[in-house]
């Protein structure tokens, strides 16, 4: 944060930044209410939790947006398939609560809630990566870091969260530690790749069919018809 | 026990894949083999392989079993086994190429249809695996048995190709007929 206050990007990636500031702050009285109201720090964890969870879906779309800004075709592609994703679990949610009637929570704790919410952080990231790989996106060593960091922070969350609740009692001693494993992985990642300004560059396509994409999946749909044909007509005994 | 396990297994896998991305996602220029023409009209130019069919062709065969002593029927197969796996690797290049340049076009086409770029990646898709089998069928059994197995694969890849268009019809015409009774 020091580093982007300095390099003057703090405001390039506005959302992700105050992420990284709530987390600060939340830490910060997190140890406080630790230390003067311990049996009230359980409650006031667990609501941290939720809405950094809350802030996490907005650093996603932070990435989705800065990611696909200069590429509305593959931007158009991949929010689909986002919005596809939320549909879903959100069909899943209500259908689980109207089977067993947990309108209210959604989940039996909020370990397992953070522990869903997560899951599907995770499926949209991964979602991203693929069709930056796909469309062959060019990313900037900023976005790519950030990715990955809260990557590594979702999945290493994963685990602590499910050793958690399935381990119980007898895994509290560790859990402090590990939640500091998870988060300081993600924090050298980021350190690594977010200590200067590398914002993606921005490549133009070919040009030979403009943006008549019409023409474009017509003429490849042939080449590729033409190479299969070939392949395998031809050679019919 | 076993949930633990398939938690465990989720969480690792979202670090260990999004890691293994972070090494391999290069930038496209410099490391992409599909990436060496940089112009469309080059790739265009290309004309398909009309010599896939002689390459397979079981006259070759005939003719070499009939007039070769056994030592050069041996050499003659060594040789057309490597040049159709040559060929093969060539028309997946080449398909690699076609659809590298279609992204990167499409990319940035405000118009993109979903429906399209799913079909030509079911496209796609399906002829890499048709070159892949090929080619493990090559291997195994030499290049003039392969015709059979390519002649079977292009009936599967026909029958398969034509259901999911008609199914494709099907659900446009069910959803044609939704919105008709809607408007209705």
């Amino acid at each position: 944060m020091y580093r982007a206050v300095q390099g003057r990007f703090f405001f390039k990636y506005p959302v992700f930044y105050s992420y990284l500031t709530y987390v600060l702050l939340s830490s910060l009285s997190g140890f406080a209410i630790y230390t003067l109201k311990p049996a009230f720090y359980p409650t006031f964890y667990w609501s941290l939790q939720l809405v950094s969870v809350t802030i996490g879906y907005c650093v996603i779309w932070e990435i989705f947006r800065q990611v696909f800004h200069p590429y509305p075709g593959a931007a158009r592609l991949a929010g689909k398939v986002l919005a596809a994703i939320l549909v879903i679990v959100l069909c899943k949610v209500f259908l689980n609560a109207s089977l067993h009637g947990r309108w209210v929570a959604p989940a039996r704790n909020p370990a397992d809630l953070e522990r869903y919410l997560r899951i599907v952080q995770a499926a949209l990231l991964l979602t991203i990566a693929w069709f930056v790989t796909y469309y062959v996106i060019p990313l900037g060593r900023n976005i790519k870091g950030m990715i990955l960091g809260y990557g590594l922070f979702i999945g290493l969350s994963v685990i602590q969260l499910a050793l958690g609740a399935f381990l119980g009692n007898s895994f509290q001693k560790i859990w402090s530690h590990l939640a500091s494993v998870s988060y300081s992985a993600a924090l050298v990642a980021w350190c690594a790749t977010l200590w200067t300004y590398q914002p993606s560059e921005s490549l133009q396509g070919e040009t030979a069919f403009g943006h008549d994409y019409e023409r474009l999946s017509a003429r490849t749909a042939t080449m590729l018809a033409q190479l299969r044909g070939n392949l395998l007509r031809t050679p019919r005994p | 026990m076993s949930h633990l396990l398939i938690y465990l297994e989720i969480g690792g896998s979202i670090a260990f894949a999004l890691i293994w991305w972070f090494v391999k996602v290069q930038a496209p220029r410099a490391s992409n083999p599909y990436a060496v023409h940089t112009s469309l009209a080059e790739v265009l130019e290309h004309r398909p392989y009309i010599l896939t069919g002689r390459i397979f062709a079981d006259d070759d065969w005939q003719v070499a079993r009939a007039s070769l002593s056994r030592k050069d029927q041996k050499q003659f197969l060594r040789d057309r086994t490597i040049v159709a796996l040559m060929l093969l690797d060539e028309i997946r290049f080449r398909a690699g190429q076609i659809m590298y340049l279609h992204r990167t076009t499409a990319r940035e086409a405000v118009e993109l249809k979903s429906s399209a770029e799913m079909k030509l990646a079911a496209t796609y898709a399906s002829l890499l695996v048709c070159c892949v089998a090929l080619q493990i069928f090559v291997r195994l059994r030499g290049p003039f048995a392969a015709s059979q197995i390519a002649a079977r694969l292009s009936r599967a890849a026909d029958n398969l190709w034509l259901g999911s268009e008609a199914f494709r019809a099907r659900l446009n015409s069910m959803v044609a007929a939704g919105a008709d009774t809607t408007n209705r």
